[in-house]
Parts: C-alpha cells; sequence; structure tokens
C-alpha cells in the first residue's frame, strides 16, 4: 500500500532516504534536470530532492514520474527494510 | 514565494490566473481594513479624542498604512503576473509544487510551536505586571484550540 509522503506517519521515527532511479533514467535519455521538471509542473528543486532520495513523491507525482519514463512506479522507486509488509 | 497564502492546486496557467484575479478581492479587502484602521487614528487624533494614547494612535497608523500598501503591492504583483505568461507559468509551478506545499505545512507547525511558547512567556511574565494579559492569551490559546477540532472534523469529513 502506497504511503503518504507525511513525516508524521513515520511516527518519530526520522525519514530515511528512498532510493530511486530517476537520476539514471534522466540520464539515459538526456534529459536535464528542468526539463523533467517542466514535463512534471514542477520545481527542479523537486526533482533534485526525488533523485537524492531526501523527498519521497506523492502517489500522483510517482504515477507522473512512471509515466513519463514509461515504466512501473516499483521499477523507479525502491523500497527497502521497514517500508516492505 | 512559499506561504499559507500562495499555495495552489491549480492544474494549468489559466487557472492559476483566475486564482491569481480571486486573491485580488482578498487584498483589496485589506486595502479597506488598512484604510478604516489608519483612518480610525486619524478621526480619533481630528476629533481630539485625548482618551487614545499617542501610542496607540500611531500603531493604527501604522499597521493601517502597512496593511494598505501590502495590499496594494500584492494586487501589483497579481496583475504583472497575469500578463506575463512565462512568470505566470513559472510562479503556478511554483506555487502549486507538492514539495513547497509539504515545506509550507512543516514551516507553519513550527512557527505556531514557537508562537505557542511566546505567548505562554509573554503571559508568564508579562502577567506580573498586567493581569489582563493572561485572560486574553488564554482566550486566544482556547480558540486556537477550538478553531483547529473544528478545522479537523470538517476536514476529515471532506476527505
Amino acid at each position: 500500500m502506497w504511503r503518504t509522503n507525511c513525516p508524521d506517519a513515520v511516527e518519530g521515527k526520522t525519514v530515511k532516504d528512498l532510493k530511486t532511479k530517476i537520476q539514471q533514467l534522466r540520464k539515459e535519455r538526456r534529459i536535464s534536470q528542468s526539463e523533467l521538471a517542466d514535463a512534471l509542473s514542477v520545481t527542479r528543486q523537486t526533482i533534485i530532492s526525488l533523485e537524492s532520495g531526501k523527498y519521497k513523491a506523492s502517489l500522483v507525482l510517482a504515477h507522473k514520474i512512471a509515466q513519463y519514463f514509461g515504466s512501473a512506479i516499483e521499477e523507479i522507486f525502491i523500497f527497502e527494510g521497514e517500508e516492505n509488509l | 514565494m512559499i506561504g499559507i497564502f500562495c499555495v495552489t492546486k491549480a492544474a494549468t496557467d489559466e487557472e492559476y490566473g483566475v486564482h491569481l484575479a480571486k486573491a485580488c478581492y482578498v487584498y483589496t479587502g485589506m486595502i479597506v481594513i488598512g484604510v478604516i484602521t489608519a483612518a480610525i487614528a486619524v478621526t480619533a487624533e481630528v476629533l481630539g479624542m485625548t482618551g487614545i494614547s499617542d501610542y496607540m494612535l500611531g500603531l493604527y497608523c501604522g499597521m493601517g498604512s502597512g496593511i494598505t500598501i501590502g495590499g496594494a503591492v500584492l494586487i501589483v504583483r497579481n496583475r504583472r503576473l497575469m500578463k506575463n505568461k512565462e512568470k505566470l507559468h513559472k510562479a503556478r509551478i511554483h506555487d502549486s509544487d507538492e514539495r513547497n506545499a509539504q515545506i509550507s505545512g512543516m514551516a507553519v507547525k513550527a512557527a505556531l510551536a514557537v508562537l505557542l511558547v511566546g505567548m505562554y512567556l509573554v503571559m508568564l511574565v508579562g502577567g506580573l505586571w498586567y493581569p489582563v494579559l493572561p485572560k486574553i492569551l488564554v482566550l486566544l490559546v482556547v480558540l486556537f484550540l477550538f478553531s483547529y477540532l473544528v478545522a479537523c472534523k470538517v476536514i476529515s469529513n471532506r476527505i
């Protein structure tokens, strides 16, 4: 089940960096962060935070990213440890 | 500008333009409130109402002027954004960005915590000299808690 992007939902634990393949996929397609940000209607800073794993995208944004790259959400966002059932 | 009043869910530039146009009405209201506030001070001065201290008259005048000018500046800013498509687009992206919305929400929570602690300290220390301060501040805290509960209830019914 997708977890909402809300630090409170982590119940006092620090938000762990989420691994994503966004940077890898972006570079494979030779797309800049600005171009990706424009395509997804977000700021470049959001793309930077997504790529570094500091920010967890909402379900809608994750879906948009997956659609943009033509992949499944699970192939782009890698969930490890306690985030899995 | 990231702020509690600047987050929007507009999906297109046209929607955002409508949002900005509506915001101009709010800013016009700000101007009216500012003018009324300043007018209170000026009227009291003209009518020679000596019961009101000069400090309060100055405060009303300053606040009224500030709110009026603030409203006017925001209206001008919005109108300029609505005329420039590129800036409008950039502003929409900035204001509708979910990360910015989250930052704004978290910042409001942090600021609220600081405000509550500050109010408590003012009540604790200021109450020693001005007994009316604790009453006013407790009322404000009660108002905040009540508003929070009502908002939780309303929002939980909506989503």
